[in-house]
């Protein structure tokens, strides 16, 4: 490598930098499911103080390919919710792990029953690939249970989903009912996503938000709207955490700051500053881990060898690329 | 969660059979040296484990720790208020214990076995304890101890063992005096041994200032029998010691002697058999050179008749050979009862005397008695206290001997020593039974680490830090090394349930109808 390799990349670096140091205008930002323009500009800052007494529900869910086939892949999932105040844990419901079988022929099987059971008729569309179908079902499991949970809210309590409110085109039938049932029960639906995808061509939005809102305001609490229309939201929720998270809300809400202020009486918990406390614990409820994945192998397996059929049967038909190279 | 009436502490996360790790929750206090049960609930076996060392835990990386330490530490200086949810799941600690071992069927068996994964662990109720009443003990010293909880569980050992000698431990003010007290008085309650104390400091008659002593004890008048060189204010008697028991060999034990010196001991001791000490005070050197045909050294008995004139010049001394308490010390002893011979206020030298001498005839007695399987074996045990064991427990000094042959004679030392270190390993290793008391020096706890009967090389931790009164006491047989809480000997008489009947008599129960 010479420097003129290095000179290239370094160039490209500076090139970000300096946009999202000086950027100002307007710009196109790329969501999963289609582009939108916004018009970044200091203005649109805004800072919110206080907080409010906070109720809410956190959902999360976790899902993890336990075996992979030729033909098929085993999958787990685990989804649950959990109620809180601004102080405790009210309670919590984690729903028992499931494991299914999805055929890469014709893997949309469940997802097709899954979506009926819930909204009444047939999903609009369908993923093609069985790891897509997977995660399809988990996100539409989580909405499920939002709106189990919505049962146990009151007016004015806020809903929590890990991620973004736009969803996949496949759910946003779903996300839309959701939305419409929160409204009229004054629930407050948001997602806060962890790590947010959103491009824009060469310029790091989150990064410009984040930089220009800790250079306008310091230590306080503060959010900046990436799209009002569509509810997009770029967040800090405590004084001094160094995060800011992206947080869609329902287009429909009025009172933003009245949200950000519930938001952030959840995200003062030292283990987790700046981010809502009850995502933070109900992640760490339904999460799947290696290990978990680990366990179940070796009891499907068992059970293979228990009922007679032997270890190159079972290699033959699951041979795992990862465990070889390893 | 309730078992067994005790509440649920944590549950066994595992290691191996020398070191059981368990979690309990963080806001729950256990202490170092505290004895907890697992109920092995796969085939009923209850553990029984001694907290050794603690630990912090936490559910998620070391990092999160690190992370949220520096959080805390931001929004403090911030002046910020910030919560944290959920502590008692995600913060715990972290218990490790040694494994005393388990109870089946009632009976206590070493640890050979691991309890199951997960087991409860809770902290023992009484009844938990009742495999240690099979001890059969009858010299009670205290109650049992959990780290610093007292359990209602009276502990203490088996006379018949006194003679197999026993150490008291401990640096000074640990209680090793009040240990020794009760030890007294439980001797006085069961009557059933001897027990001499030789009290260089003149604390166990009257106890000092504000505590009592041997003579408040409810049954000193029948059980008790006190010598002293002074006036004291209940009933004694004076200590005397005749010129004409004291051996060459007692001398040997108190003053050093050049190998000259020795020669003309033995051979004033040979010509001259028990009055040679008398001899040797009141005739003139030069007639002593011509009686010896000048073998020996004018110089010689000079340096010689000088030791002996402090001896004689000590009021103890007496010249009568018919003046002399030994014999009713011996007496008294085999008839069970507590001799206290008072030596405070007397030199150094004067009290070492009458400990050797005291201690040379007590076993020569027994050993005469050996002989004789009838008259010896109605003989009690008897126990010898020496304080501060590590002046006289040398190499071949009378206690020396009895720590070496004693038991066969039914004759034990009890040795108390805050410097055991200062004892000789092959000597300290005869003494079967141990009061571990509180022990800041990291030498002497070695020492006695190397010759405790019970495997105390995890108790390091506890021992450093045990209070006045708390102990660890091990001998052969001993389940493990037991821990306890010494009563203190003001309540422990006035709520003396020996056999007495408040007059300072025993009562016997006799059958009425007999006569
Ligand atoms: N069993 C006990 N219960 C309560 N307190 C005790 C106990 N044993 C000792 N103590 C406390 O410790 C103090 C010292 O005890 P003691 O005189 O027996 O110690 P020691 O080891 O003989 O000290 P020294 O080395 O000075 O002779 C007592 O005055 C008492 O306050
Ligand atoms: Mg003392």
């Amino acid at each position: 490598m010479d420097e003129k390799t290095f000179g290239r990349a370094f160039n490209y670096i500076r090139d970000a930098i300096e946009k999202s140091r000086n950027f100002e205008g307007e710009t196109e930002i790329e969501l999963g499911e289609g582009k939108f323009l916004t018009f970044l500009h200091e203005n649109e800052f805004k800072k919110f103080e206080g907080e409010d007494n906070a109720k809410g529900a956190a959902v999360d869910g976790s899902s993890l390919k336990i075996l992979d086939a030729h033909s098929f892949i085993i999958s787990m999932r685990r989804v649950g919710y959990l109620v809180a105040d601004e102080k405790n844990l009210i309670f919590r419901k984690i729903y028992p792990a499931e494991m299914d079988c999805l055929s890469k022929h014709e893997p949309d099987g469940i997802f097709k029953e899954k979506y009926e059971n819930l909204m009444g008729c047939s999903p609009p569309k369908i993923p093609d690939s069985v790891e897509s179908i997977n995660d399809a079902i988990r996100a539409l499991e989580e909405h499920a249970a939002a709106r189990e949970a919505m049962e146990t809210l009151e007016e004015g309590d806020i809903l929590m989903m890990d991620g973004s409110l736009q969803g996949s085109e496949y759910l946003s039938d779903i996300i839309g009912e959701n939305c419409r049932i929160a409204m009229e029960k004054g629930i407050h639906i948001v997602g806060v996503c962890k790590r947010s995808e959103l491009y824009t061509r060469k310029l790091p939005v989150l990064n410009w938000v984040k930089s220009r809102g800790d250079r306008i305001f310091g230590k306080e609490k503060w959010y900046y709207p990436l799209s009002r229309d569509k509810g997009i939201y770029i967040a800090k929720l405590h004084k001094l955490s160094r995060f800011s998270f992206r947080i869609d809300i329902n287009p429909e809400e009025k009172d933003i700051d009245g949200i950000m202020r519930k938001l952030s009486a959840f995200s003062n918990d030292v283990s987790y500053i700046g981010y809502p406390y009850p995502l933070a614990l109900i992640h760490r409820e339904v999460v799947l881990t290696s290990e978990d994945g680990m366990y179940c192998r070796r009891v499907l397996r068992e059970m293979a060898l228990k009922s007679g059929y032997t270890i190159d049967d079972w290699e033959e038909m699951f041979f795992d690329y990862h465990e070889y190279l390893e | 969660m309730k078992m067994n009436g005790e509440k649920m502490l944590g549950r066994i996360i595992g290691r191996n059979a020398t070191e059981i790790v368990f979690r309990y929750p963080y806001g729950e206090d256990v202490k170092i040296g505290e004895i907890l049960v697992a109920e092995d609930e796969e085939n009923g076996n209850l553990f029984f484990l001694r907290v050794v060392d603690l630990q912090y835990g936490q559910e998620g990386s070391e990092k999160w720790g690190y992370r949220t330490a520096g959080e805390m530490m931001m929004l403090d200086e911030m002046e910020q208020p910030y919560s944290m949810r959920e502590k008692e799941r995600r913060l715990f600690k972290i218990g490790i214990c040694a494994p005393l071992g388990y109870v089946r069927e009632g009976r206590f068996r070493k640890p050979k076995a691991i309890p199951s994964h997960f087991s409860k662990v809770r902290r023992p109720g009484e009844s938990d304890y009742r495999f240690l009443d099979k001890g059969e003990w009858d010299i009670e010293i205290g109650k049992l101890r959990s780290g610093e909880r007292e359990v209602d569980v009276k502990v203490g050992i088996n006379g018949n063992i006194i003679s197999h000698h026993i150490g008291i431990f401990a640096t000074t003010g640990m209680g090793k005096s009040n240990l020794m007290r009760v030890f007294a008085a439980s001797a006085m309650g069961c009557g059933k041994y001897g027990l001499l104390i030789v009290d260089p400091h003149g604390e166990y008659y009257d106890g000092g200032e504000g505590m009592k002593g041997l003579r408040h004890h409810p049954m000193a008048g029948d059980s008790l029998v006190v010598y002293s060189p002074h006036h004291l204010s209940g009933s004694h008697n004076t200590l005397k010691i005749s010129a004409y028991e004291i051996t060459v060999g007692d001398l040997q034990n108190i003053f050093p002697f050049t190998e000259a010196q020795k020669d003309a001991l033995y051979a004033l001791s040979s010509r001259f058999g028990k009055e040679w000490l008398v001899k040797l005070h009141d005739m003139e050197s030069e007639e002593l050179v011509e009686q010896f045909g000048g073998r020996i050294q004018d110089i010689t008995f000079g340096v010689l008749k000088r030791r002996v004139e402090r001896i004689m010049q000590s009021d103890i001394i007496h010249r009568d050979e018919n003046v002399a308490v030994s014999d009713s010390i011996i007496s008294h002893l085999s008839n069970g009862k507590v001799v206290l011979v008072d030596t405070s206020g007397i030199y150094e030298y004067e009290e070492l005397l009458v400990s050797v001498v005291l201690a040379r005839k007590v076993l020569s007695h027994y050993k005469n008695a050996y002989r004789d399987k009838a008259v010896f074996g109605k003989l009690p045990h008897v126990l010898i206290t020496i304080e501060e064991a590590q002046r006289v427990l040398k190499a071949d000094s009378i206690f020396a001997s009895i720590a070496r042959e004693g038991r066969k004679f039914k004759v034990g030392l009890c040795a108390i020593t805050q410097q055991p270190k200062l004892i000789k390993e092959e000597l300290l290793s005869q003494f079967n039974t141990f009061f571990i008391l509180g022990l800041a020096d990291e030498g002497d706890r070695n020492i006695i680490k190397g010759s405790a009967k019970q495997d105390i090389s995890k108790l390091e931790k506890e021992i450093q830090t045990l209070e006045a009164g708390e102990a660890l006491i091990t001998y052969p047989g001993a389940p493990f090394a037991i821990p306890a809480k010494i009563h203190w000997y003001d309540d422990y008489i006035k709520n003396f349930d020996g056999n007495f009947d408040g007059t300072g008599k025993k009562t016997i129960d006799f059958d009425e109808n007999f006569y």
